[in-house]
């Protein structure tokens, strides 16, 4: 079975990075790697694509968050 | 106007074959006068971070490596004077998943296509599909710069047989998909019979839908093409960034990506392929081995020596192609002049996104 992964820095409105960051770190999936001046560093894991590109759109549409940014997205083997 | 060579991967090629195409059938500039398209051979590649993440886990700073290359199943990296040694499968779990539902192995749309599967260790094995092709490969040995060899049958069923593998596991892949209800247009649309009938299916669709269908569905390859058809987009990670406005009745961007949309065999029908086909090489002239006679390269040195004798004999004026910064970053760039071409020699095993580039070079030089 595929299971995918990305990474993502997750830029919040300046002011509200500890509300932004309260809120990854509930979401089922959202591993907090870190936070530096350019955002909220984050991988995201799903079951599926489907479920790791939903994650990535409700966090898009987040009031808080001005910008998401993919840094990459990765699919771990089936055997092959 | 000057006359422009390209060097990319085969979703990169694919891009621009796209682009061209798109700019005939839309009566706009968007990347002529490119003379000569040499491809890769490409089983997968990495975004820049999950690469330096992967070296710097084994204690190799990125900027240490002079060479890295990928040979059977081992990753080969010198660095700090040293040979190391690493299994592939421990790099090949964070290929771009793009990567993983990729068809075409050999570039099966550029003039010639280059990769070291099918010859001999220090050697290129090299599939001349085009006119254009086979004249810079009999200049570029006419002027000493190339030695060429048979690959023999042997060699070409090994290639095939690459190529399959590679077909059939992203085909496993994408189809599973598809059984969860996601599209994957790329392959939808293979067997279409024109650019026309491909874009009915991407009509209205802007920005927002390129970045929900391709970007945030791990289909985007980093090729840029979207970002060479508007002003409006950069590349930022690999991935399209909108930095400008976004009119509501615009969907360029959408219609240009491969990844919406690409139907194959219609772009191989604007090229002036060989009549040679054999099933995941493309159509092809003839496919042999081939080694520079001087300087170096990641196999044979033969796309820099075929580079070479393009920009002296007045094939190209200039090549837009893909290096490494000192971090091994990969950063595209326009060689001018032959020691430019010398110092972008070797693999870049990270993604690079060439196409907006060659835009800007057509744009200055019209
Ligand atoms: C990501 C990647 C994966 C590859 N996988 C395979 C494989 O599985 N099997 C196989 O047989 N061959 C593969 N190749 C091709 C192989 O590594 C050599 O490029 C090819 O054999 C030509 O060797 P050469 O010595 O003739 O090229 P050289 O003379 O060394 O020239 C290499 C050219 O490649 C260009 N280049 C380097 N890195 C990149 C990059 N990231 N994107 C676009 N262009 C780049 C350079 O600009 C240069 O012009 C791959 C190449 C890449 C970039
Ligand atoms: S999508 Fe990946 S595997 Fe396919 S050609 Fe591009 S870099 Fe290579
Ligand atoms: S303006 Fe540019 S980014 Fe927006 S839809 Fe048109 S091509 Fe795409
Ligand atoms: S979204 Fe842009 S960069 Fe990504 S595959 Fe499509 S054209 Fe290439």
């Amino acid at each position: 079975m595929d299971l995918p992964i990305s990474g993502a820095v997750i830029v919040p409105v300046p002011g509200r990075e500890d509300e932004v960051e309260r809120n990854l770190r509930n979401l089922p999936g959202v591993e907090v790697k870190g936070r530096g001046t350019r955002g909220i560093a984050v991988v995201m894991e799903g079951r599926s694509t489907k479920e790791l590109k939903k994650l990535s759109e409700e966090i898009e549409k987040w009031e808080d968050v001005v910008d998401f940014q993919l840094v990459y997205l990765n699919v771990e083997d089936e055997v092959e | 106007m000057r006359a422009l060579g390209f060097v990319g991967t085969p979703c990169q090629v694919q891009g621009l074959r796209k682009l061209q195409a798109l700019g005939r059938l839309l009566g706009r500039r968007l990347v002529e006068r490119v003379e000569l398209v040499v491809g890769l051979f490409c089983m997968g590649n990495w975004s820049y971070p999950c690469m330096a993440g992967f070296l710097e886990a084994r204690g190799v700073a990125p900027e240490e490596v002079a060479r890295m290359r990928i040979s059977g199943d081992r990753v080969r990296v010198s660095a700090r004077g040293m040979e190391l040694e690493f299994p592939l499968g421990e790099m090949r779990k964070y290929v771009k998943m793009a990567c993983r539902m990729c068809l075409d192995f050999t570039s099966e749309l550029a003039d010639i296509s280059a990769g070291s599967t099918g010859s001999p260790e220090g050697w290129t094995t090299l599939i001349v599909r085009t006119p254009r092709g086979e004249e810079v490969l009999h200049g570029a040995e006419e002027a000493g710069l190339l030695e060429l060899m048979e690959v023999g049958e042997a060699g070409v069923e090994e290639l095939q047989r690459v190529a399959r593998a590679k077909f059939e596991r992203s085909l496993r892949r994408i189809q599973s998909r598809v059984e969860q209800g996601d599209e994957v247009p790329h392959h939808a649309t293979r067997d279409l019979g024109s650019l026309e009938e491909a874009l009915s299916r991407t009509e209205g669709r802007g920005f927002r839908e390129l970045w929900r269908d391709i970007v945030v569905s791990g289909l985007c390859d980093a090729c840029g093409a979207c970002s060479a058809a508007c002003s409006e987009l950069e590349m930022r990670n690999g991935m399209p960034r909108l930095r400008g406005r976004c009119p509501q009745d615009c969907s360029l961007c959408y219609a240009a990506c491969t990844r919406t949309a690409l139907p194959l065999r219609a772009l191989e029908e604007q090229l002036e392929l060989g009549e040679l086909r054999r099933e995941h090489l493309g159509r092809y002239r003839r496919i042999l081995a081939a080694r520079a006679t001087r300087g170096g390269g990641q196999d044979g040195g033969a796309v820099t020596a075929l580079l070479k004798f393009s920009l002296n004999s007045g094939v190209v004026d200039e090549v837009v192609l893909t290096c490494r910064d000192e971090e091994l970053k990969p950063r595209v760039l326009t060689a001018k002049r032959e020691e430019e071409l010398e110092g972008c020699a070797g693999t870049v095993y990270a993604a690079s996104s060439p196409l907006p580039e060659l835009r800007h070079r057509v744009r200055l030089s019209t």
